[in-house]
């Protein structure tokens, strides 16, 4: 591939020297190109040297099962501002006081998040049945047929040796948002040149899912007087069809795009991209969501944004998020 | 004095302190569908002063407390100075161009409305009616009603309990809109704003405070959908 020419700057630095070679050429062309205010095509080629393909090795993570939550929100989280008299026969007394206050203070808050992501992860009932053998092995074996044909890949064991290959190690975490609507993964991601310990390169992504389109509601019967009953609106019976396999299948499809944006971005960032900060608006579920961040590119229906601290997230884009407007732009019409 | 003469007295001032300066909050006066689209009926649109974006410790009472809290926030406060109002100064005009698609015609108020140079108006045990006494408007504007957009506080905000911090920092912002007709004083749409965003995961991230930052915007986002959400046609 030809974008394979330019490297980030830790993989300079941790490359064999072809490697190194080659970087640096495409560093110093890069360089030139940029002082002369030429922008390189996104097709055309880095440097005239031929650059070996990379192959990634997946390293499957030791924890067996993948990480599922409920999206938790904590805009009300907080204890208020109730008033304090300290007990205070001298100063060293206060400070204890005061110190102690703290403590229980903290203990308190912290309390409270863990019973808020208590809370939230009850959205993930239903499901206990996939969830509870989902594996990262199953998730990282589909997960890797979903990853594009730029990016050939093989899954490698927590204890086994990438031997030549660049090894990718990903910790993907799983959020399902309270309308059942959507999933969203973070997923934490770090790439190791052949024979490297030292990370050459490092990224977090987010990628959330185009919301789940439900059937229109029918009447339940006796569901008034019902409240605490849980009633499915169609996501359980959407995401548990035949036996959970969408849910499997999104999970997988989302954590293969995550790659795929990951590995893209190690070897050609985009750095040429100086689009300015601007709030961007996205469906989460059935709830619009936003984030300050740089449109990094568009396409598909998704739109591939970094964020303030400089993560990649790729949402939907508006309500073309479909596979259909995809399709439908990959087929030029014919001329 | 007696005991029951001291008790009775310390009620009596005890209700006093509770009672006396209490206002009672106005509540949302929902928007009736016909009321932007009658013709011929001139809408002001003005706003308040955009507040300086700042933090703010409540529950910090006590002047120790208040320098505690400061320090122990001074990196946030410092860099809570760096953020701009976004596109907040615009929303007037968005505004105006919203009630001129539902009919009416709209007047923007280029100047900042200072509401402590209109006389208070007394308090209405019953109904929806604005405090303040904008009817001056009527005739320097020639406009009938004035809908105003007062935004009091933005920016960041952490609970304290005296010393002691009982939240993150949030990003906050705080006021109301409200349209006003300009002879009887009525509220004819009433909406608070107290908007308040967590970061999304860590919040304490100096220099930049990537989280907080990006809770900023999005209560800045949100204040404008409240706002324009119920004049859309």
């Amino acid at each position: 591939m030809t974008r394979r020419g330019t490297l980030t700057a830790r993989g300079r630095r941790s490359r064999p020297a072809p490697f190194l070679t080659t970087a640096l050429l495409a560093g110093v062309t890069g360089a030139c190109l940029a002082q002369a205010g030429v922008q390189r095509a996104p097709d055309s080629p880095a440097t005239p040297a031929a650059v070996p393909a990379r192959v990634w090795v997946l390293r499957v993570p030791s924890v067996e099962k993948v990480v599922f939550r409920g999206a938790v929100s904590h805009d009300a989280a907080g204890m208020g501002t109730g008033s304090m008299m300290y007990p205070a026969p001298n100063a060293i007394g206060l400070l204890a006081a005061i110190v102690t206050h703290g403590l229980v203070s903290d203990r308190r808050r912290q309390n409270q998040k863990n019973e808020a992501q208590a809370n939230a992860d009850l959205v993930l009932q239903p499901f206990a049945p996939v969830l509870g053998s989902f594996t990262n092995q199953r998730l990282f074996e589909v997960g890797q047929q979903r990853l594009s044909a730029a990016h050939p890949a093989r899954l490698l064991g927590a204890a086994e040796t990438p031997g030549t290959d660049w090894l990718v190690e990903a910790a993907p975490v799983f959020s399902m948002t309270q309308d059942r609507r959507a999933l969203v993964l973070d997923n934490a991601v770090r790439i190791f040149a052949p024979g490297s310990t030292t990370v050459a390169y490092a990224q977090t992504v987010r990628v959330i899912s185009a919301p789940l389109s439900l059937p229109a509601p029918a009447p339940v019967a006796g569901a008034a007087s019902e409240p605490t009953q849980v009633v499915d609106d169609g996501t359980v019976t959407l995401w548990m069809a035949t036996q959970g396999q969408r849910l499997v299948d999104e999970s997988a499809a989302l954590f293969g795009e995550s790659l795929d944006i990951v590995l893209d971005e190690s070897v050609a960032p985009a750095t040429e991209n100086k689009s300015p900060h601007q709030t961007f608006r996205y469906a989460e579920g059935g709830n619009e969501r936003m984030e300050r961040a740089q449109l990094v590119s568009e396409r598909c229906g998704r739109r591939l944004i970094r964020t303030l601290r400089g993560w990649l997230m790729s949402v939907p884009a508006g309500s073309d998020a479909s596979g259909e407007a995809c399709a439908a732009r990959a087929t030029p019409p014919s001329q | 004095m007696d005991l029951r003469a001291f008790v009775a007295s310390a009620a009596a001032c005890a209700l006093l302190v509770l009672t006396g300066c209490a206002t009672k909050p106005q509540l949302p006066v929902s928007m009736n569908s016909t009321t932007l689209s009658a013709k011929g009926t001139r809408i002001g649109v003005a706003m308040t002063a955009l507040p300086k974006v700042d933090t703010s410790f409540p529950g910090a009472g006590c002047l120790l407390c208040i320098a505690t809290a400061s320090m122990a926030n001074s990196s946030l406060t410092a860099y809570t100075k760096t953020l701009n109002h976004e596109d907040l100064p615009k929303l007037k005009q968005a505004v105006a161009d919203l009630i001129r698609k539902r009919g009416a015609e709209p007047v923007v108020i280029a100047e900042d409305l200072k509401l402590d140079a209109f006389s208070d108006r007394p308090a209405s045990a019953e109904g929806n009616f604005a405090r303040k006494d904008y009817s001056p408007m009527l005739k320097k504007y020639g406009i009938d009603k004035l809908l105003l957009i007062d935004i009091r506080e933005l920016g960041f905000e952490r609970t304290y309990s005296a010393y002691v911090p009982t939240s993150d920092a949030k990003a906050v912002l705080r006021g109301s809109a409200a349209l006003i007709d300009l002879k009887t004083h009525a509220l004819e749409w009433y909406q608070p704003l107290a908007i308040v965003r967590a970061s999304d995961g860590a919040w304490d991230e100096p220099p930049k405070f990537p989280g907080l930052s990006n809770a900023y915007f999005q209560v800045i986002e949100l204040s404008k959908d409240e706002v324009l959400k119920p004049l859309k046609p």
